[in-house]
């Protein structure tokens, strides 16, 4: 009767423990996806402010400044991309991309420079060159609804990262083997993440790319499953 | 469904992401989200506006249904983070409907309704659309968008 106890105790304090590590989980997912949408922005910031100053100074000609700047953000798209969750990657996969092409951005920018009617090759070549500075420009711009929105959630997944480890500490404070507990509550909240990741990695290769409901569940699955493991093993 | 020209109707950035209206050549004090005007079309006595971000790398497109004293009776937005569009390809296809494309590689449709129906949040909707209004809506945006491939 005891050990049933004992047993069904362990089992509860290992969920918990789960649940605990499922808050940090969340928390670090919410704020590494953050920090990748902060470096995208000034990123792309960045690159398209050099090459503004190249073409400006007459280093590189205002064609190559926004062939540039096209191929340059793509590439900064792709590696932040890769510094995402596979939360945020799925989200990003979530809608196949239809960008524009060089010729069809310079006729937009034409357009909307010298009204609708305008034509590329009937404008001058300074005006030309303002079409493609415009170009560059805008390359170097990101969403400003996407950026609000993961602002509020870098807020938020710092909230649970401090909430995560006030309950660690908690814990550690009110145990009897205060060493143990410590151990104890690093692993088991080091393994939830890194189980959130695993899990998420491994739903996004089973339900194919852009499917972040999917993966979601795959990330809470596998945080919580992995921390509860580690609970039961300790 | 009528096409209307620029001089008709047309918009200018107030802001970097909303937009002022301009009815006939005249400035009106009416805002509407988006920084540049794809297309307007006249529905009945309504304005059917798409816009756009003028963000190339993140282009998202703003659908916005106004009254006839411009104010904004229902709207929706497609596409979503780290993702573009290009609005092309439209098409009146009668007094209330038009398809075009955008994102994620297939048609869009957008019916027009004559009064508002109940929809439910989240599921009332195709894929990576986001809607103004949650419970109700006075167009229906019909899509099936697939996802990138690695």
């Amino acid at each position: 009767m005891q050990n049933e106890d004992q047993e069904y105790n362990e089992i509860f304090e290992a969920t918990i423990r789960g649940l605990e590590s499922e808050i940090a989980n969340i928390g670090v997912h919410a704020t590494l996806d953050s920090e990748a949408r902060r470096a995208y922005t000034k990123q792309i910031f960045a690159m398209s402010s050099e090459l503004r100053l190249n073409a400006s100074s007459g280093k590189i000609s205002w064609l190559a400044a926004a062939t540039q700047a096209q191929d340059n953000r793509n590439i900064v798209m792709e590696v932040i991309r890769s510094r995402s969750t596979p939360v945020g990657l799925a989200m990003a996969q979530r809608l196949k991309k239809e960008g524009k092409t060089l010729n069809e951005l310079v006729a937009t920018k034409t357009q909307q420079l010298h009204g609708r009617g305008a034509v590329f090759t009937g404008l001058s070549k300074v005006d030309q060159n303002k079409v493609y500075s415009e170009i560059v420009k805008s390359a170097g711009k990101s969403n400003p609804k996407v950026t609000a929105q993961m602002k509020t959630s870098s807020y938020a997944g710092r909230g649970l990262i401090f909430l995560s480890i006030a309950l660690s500490v908690y814990t550690v404070a009110t145990a009897e083997n205060k060493f143990d507990a410590a151990g104890k509550e690093i692993v088991i909240t080091g393994v939830g993440i890194g189980g959130g990741i695993a899990g998420g990695a491994a739903a996004g290769l089973i339900c194919g790319p852009g499917a972040p409901v999917c993966v979601t569940v795959g990330a809470f699955v596998g945080g919580g499953l992995a921390a509860f493991g580690i609970g039961m093993i300790w | 469904m009528k096409v209307l020209t620029e001089q008709e109707f047309s918009t200018r950035p107030s802001t970097s992401d909303n937009s002022y209206i301009l009815l006939d050549g005249k400035k009106t004090q009416k805002d509407i989200y988006g920084a540049y005007l794809e297309l307007c079309l006249k529905v009945g006595g309504r304005y059917l506006v798409f816009m756009t971000d003028d963000i190339p790398g993140e282009d998202m497109l703003h659908i916005h249904l106004l009254g006839s004293d411009l104010h904004i009776i229902d709207s929706a937005t497609i596409g979503g983070m780290y993702s573009t569009g290009s609005f092309k390809n439209h098409n009146v296809k009668g007094p209330s409907q038009i398809t075009f494309n955008f994102i994620g590689g297939n048609e869009w449709r957008v019916d027009v309704l004559e009064d508002k129906v109940f929809s439910l949040p989240f599921i009332s909707s195709p894929k990576g659309v986001s809607r103004k209004h949650l419970f109700h809506q006075y167009f229906r945006l019909h899509g099936n968008p697939q996802p990138e491939q690695d």
